[in-house]
């Protein structure tokens, strides 16, 4: 097991109020494999990934319960030295925004250098060749001349690839790619995500594909965790999870997403409601006020993550009848 | 790039115009006849008409400027009237105590305000932060001549570690002349750390909430390089900027300290001839100082580029 | 907030000084550089004058000075502001000439123009008020400039309404926080700049009671009567403080967006 998550509770404090923004998660990332992480905008996937990697604002941010084994190490209990060695050695990690997430003051090489001199004994010019290198594993013309650019002489999908060398610059064990392609265009998104599959089996890397797309999903995940508020409420395989969706949630995921065989629709089912928000504790299923299955139980208890079938787990009460409709 | 230099050029010319024709009237706008002025007390009526017109004082007023703006181009800034001798020569002598006094207190400010600022970004809302946003605010308040005295009566009166005023050539030695400067640099600087403390911390809190700080941070860089590596050079745009336009405000702290610790620089030659109505000192000193800050600020646009790559003209 | 509260107390305290500070100008030649005592709670300086008396009555100068340049400054660089922000060809060369003030330093620039009139407090105030002009213009200018793309103010022209009725209902609220706020930052200035003229001796008349003038009146004493230099010197600096914490507290209150970024 390369990365063991348990009961990860994650707070959000400000003046006013504190968020939960972690309801207390749970899973696991096997060697080489690609976990997807799927849900709506503000259900906790990118605090997830940055709470793995201790990225969160301190003042503002704390996580307040749980373990996060690496290599059966807690990277919770880590000094901030330790824990510094771990980033962008041995877990690296790709963000959304390519257009802001590259320094603008300093050439794309030598940040991909940057990354090669941090966590190993190298010069600067060989980690200058390194970064040439990755450039080209990263299919950028003319890597020796792009080494020099500076960020914004470069296109939003050459800068992706940019990020994505510097973060497999060290041969990461875990990347954590959060939303990778969400802010390119469709052209443009498929060629990195069929570039970053294409280097994941490459290199061996475990992957944590960290999206709201469920398309991505099953082009490039093994498994995948399905988060709402705060919390996973499916677990599965990709093709138990797309056959047999166990929680009302996912399958109205599954129904938003445009099928391209049926052509033209009229209109996209949509889940109805808004997600709740993570402010006050929340009593009963959080799904239950949008929920058509929605029963009394739902309003009063909390379902547990249990299995509906081999490796296949749903937090939901009516987890069988659902599976069934 | 080019084109940009050459209108940044014009316009710097345009100020400096600007600046030639006020100076020029308030030598005309000076109560009494320059001639009169100059011919002293003794001078006859004949005498002084002989100087108007060897002034060219009786031509129009428009000729006149480009008459004296020629000679000032010329490095000719005329005489002192108090004491005959050329307005440059005599702050050429005054030159070496105010430019010491300015370069250490820019060296102390920039260095210490920007490593405050940047401290106080860091643990923003923190403790340390919050000493340093008192401090800032006290900086802005106490005048650089009460912090002067201050500064003797505690470190020369009370204590003798320092002297408590004067000047020493730097040809007389190195610690003779800095320890003469000391207290002055200190005191003259403490407006300017607070200021600059302030631009830095607020510029580089904005720069610390941007996501190349994340990717920094994941890639594992330590503290000490994303705040000196990555964020420093993205919040330089706005400080250069104050530096630059501090630089007047310097000038007129530079003319109070000098008072204060008694410098023989070029501040007192200012102050002193206003007491004796020396017209072309008071000239010669603002057009020099003007041209010296619109000069510092022009260089100071043109090295933007040299900070962030995004900027091309 | 608690700036202009302090502000407030300065201004009773000055303005009652009459009261019970004393006799700021009656010379005693047997009580020079006395130490404090209950007759003279902050001693008396090298003429033996009442230093307590002295500072109190010292406060309205910098008063007067600091709130009449306040005010100054922000009436003419509305004028100014506002008209360049709507006329071109003034624009150019307003803007050129707030350039070529703005080079010159503050203090040159005062006492380059007391230096044709002689000091009195009149002109000192004008000297004060005029290098500070650029600053409030360019706020005023480039706050006008933005206003007039609005829609709204398009659309008031377009319809048909005069323009001094178009600035006075649209750019004129809109101008009023910002100028405020700059106000105080120029009233602290003034203060200080007076101060700093009067310590050179081109300021205040000597026989005016002005902080700045007692301090360059008490240099040489320093070491024998501290107080007379200090007294006034730490009004000196409370009072610009009262008001650059009113600055900060209007600029909060306009503008809550910074107070959460500070």
């Amino acid at each position: 097991m390369l990365l063991d998550v348990r009961d990860l509770e994650t707070h959000f404090y400000s003046e006013e109020s504190v968020t939960r923004a972690l309801g207390g998660i749970s899973f696991q990332v096997k060697k080489g494999e690609t976990l997807g992480v799927v849900g709506e905008s503000g259900c906790g996937k990118s605090v997830t990934a940055l709470t793995i990697l201790r990225l969160l604002p301190k003042l503002s941010a704390r996580t307040v319960g749980g373990e996060i084994h690496f290599h059966g190490r807690n990277l919770l209990e880590l000094s901030d030295r330790e824990m510094r060695k771990i980033r962008g050695d041995q877990i690296a990690m790709i963000f959304q925004e390519p257009m802001t997430s590259l320094n603008p003051v300093y050439t794309v090489g030598r940040q991909i250098a940057e990354a090669v001199q941090i966590h190993t004994k190298a010069s600067r010019s060989v980690a200058m060749e390194k970064a040439e290198e990755m450039l080209r594993l990263v299919r950028i013309a003319d890597p020796e001349l792009r080494v020099n650019n500076y960020p914004h002489e470069m296109s939003g999908g050459m800068r992706q690839r940019a990020v994505i060398a510097m973060a497999l610059a060290c041969s990461p064990e875990l990347l954590i790619a959060d939303e990778p392609t969400t802010a390119l265009d469709v052209t443009i998104q498929a060629q990195i995500l069929r570039l970053i599959v294409d280097l994941k089996e490459r290199t061996g890397t475990a992957v944590m594909f960290i999206t709201h797309d469920l398309g991505v999903v099953a082009e490039t995940c093994q498994r995948v965790i399905v988060m709402y508020a705060g919390r996973i409420v499916e677990q599965a395989n990709v093709i138990d999870l797309f056959a047999r969706p166990a929680h009302p949630y996912t399958q109205g995921l599954m129904r938003s997403v445009p099928d391209r065989r049926r052509g033209r629709q009229r209109r996209l089912p949509e889940i109805p409601g808004i997600v709740p928000s993570l402010r006050e504790p929340i009593v009963g299923c959080s799904f239950a006020p949008r929920c058509p299955f929605a029963i009394d139980i739902c309003r009063e208890k909390t379902p547990a993550l249990r299995d509906v079938g081999s490796s296949h787990a749903a937090a939901c009460w009516r987890a069988e009848e659902v599976m069934g409709a | 790039m080019a084109t940009y230099i050459l209108r940044r050029i014009f316009s710097t010319i345009a100020v400096m115009v600007m600046v030639g024709v006020f100076v020029f009237l308030l030598l005309r706008l000076a109560p009494g006849d320059p001639a009169a002025i100059i011919a002293g007390d003794k001078g006859t009526p004949e005498m002084i008409a002989g100087i108007r017109e060897q002034l060219g004082l009786n031509e129009p007023l428009p000729v006149q400027f480009v008459h004296w703006a020629l000679s000032i181009l010329s490095g000719d800034f005329g005489t002192s009237i108090f004491t005959g001798l050329p307005v440059l020569e005599l702050i050429s002598q005054r030159l070496e105590p105010t430019v010491s006094l300015s370069i250490l207190t820019m060296i102390l400010s920039v260095t210490t305000g920007i490593s405050f600022g940047i401290v106080a970004a860091w643990r923003a809302g923190g403790l340390i932060d919050r000493i340093l946003t008192v401090f800032a605010t006290l900086g802005f308040s106490v005048p650089v001549f009460v912090v002067g005295f201050f500064l003797i009566y505690l470190f020369a009166i009370i204590s003798h570690w320092l002297p408590v005023q004067g000047y020493q050539p730097i040809d007389h030695g190195f610690g003779p002349w800095l320890v003469h400067l000391i207290l002055p640099t200190v005191a003259l600087s403490l407006g300017y750390i607070a200021f600059i403390a302030r631009i830095a911390r607020a510029s580089m809190l904005e720069v610390l909430s941007e996501d190349y700080m994340r990717t920094a941070a994941a890639k594992g860089a330590s503290s000490y390089a994303m705040l000196f590596h990555h964020a420093l050079k993205n919040a330089g745009v706005p400080i250069l900027t104050v530096i630059g336009l501090s630089f007047a405000s310097l000038v007129g702290g530079v003319v109070i300290t000098e008072t204060v610790f008694n410098i023989p620089g070029v501040g007192r030659l200012v102050v002193d001839a206003i007491n004796n109505r020396d017209y072309p000192i008071i000239q010669g000193v603002l057009i020099l100082v003007s041209a010296l800050y619109v000069l510092i600020n022009l260089a100071v646009d043109l090295s933007y580029t040299l900070v962030d790559p995004r900027i091309r003209y | 907030m608690i700036g202009g509260g302090f502000l407030a107390l300065l201004i009773v305290l000055a303005l009652a000084a009459p009261l019970y500070a004393g006799d700021p100008s009656s010379m005693d030649p047997f009580k020079r550089l006395q130490p404090p005592s209950a007759e003279m709670w902050f001693g008396s300086d090298n003429l033996g004058r009442d230093v307590f008396a002295r500072t109190i009555f010292g406060a309205r100068i910098s008063l007067v000075v600091g709130l009449l340049s306040a005010v100054g400054a922000a009436l003419g660089g509305l004028l100014i502001g506002v008209i360049a922000g709507y006329v071109r060809a003034f624009d150019n060369i307003a803007m050129r000439v707030m350039d070529g003030l703005m080079s010159i330093p503050t203090i040159l620039l005062a006492i380059a123009l007391i230096s044709l009139t002689g000091s009195g407090i009149g002109i000192l105030i004008v000297a004060i008020t005029i290098p500070q002009l650029p600053s409030v213009t360019r706020m005023v200018r480039s706050a006008v400039l933005s206003v007039r793309e609005r829609p709204y103010v398009e659309a008031a022209v377009s319809g048909g309404a005069r323009l001094p009725k178009v600035l006075w209902r649209h750019i004129l609220p809109s101008t009023i926080a910002p100028l405020m706020v700059q106000s105080a930052i120029v009233c602290a200035d003034a203060i200080l700049t007076e101060a700093g003229l009067s310590f050179l001796g081109v300021g205040v008349p000597p026989e005016i009671p002005s902080w700045g003038n007692m301090i360059s009146n008490s240099r040489l004493y320093l070491s024998i009567a501290p107080l007379t230099i200090f007294a006034p010197g730490i009004c000196l600096a409370v009072m610009v403080l009262a008001v650059n914490l009113l600055g900060d507290g209007l600029r909060d209150l306009f503008d809550p967006r910074a107070k959460r970024r500070r």
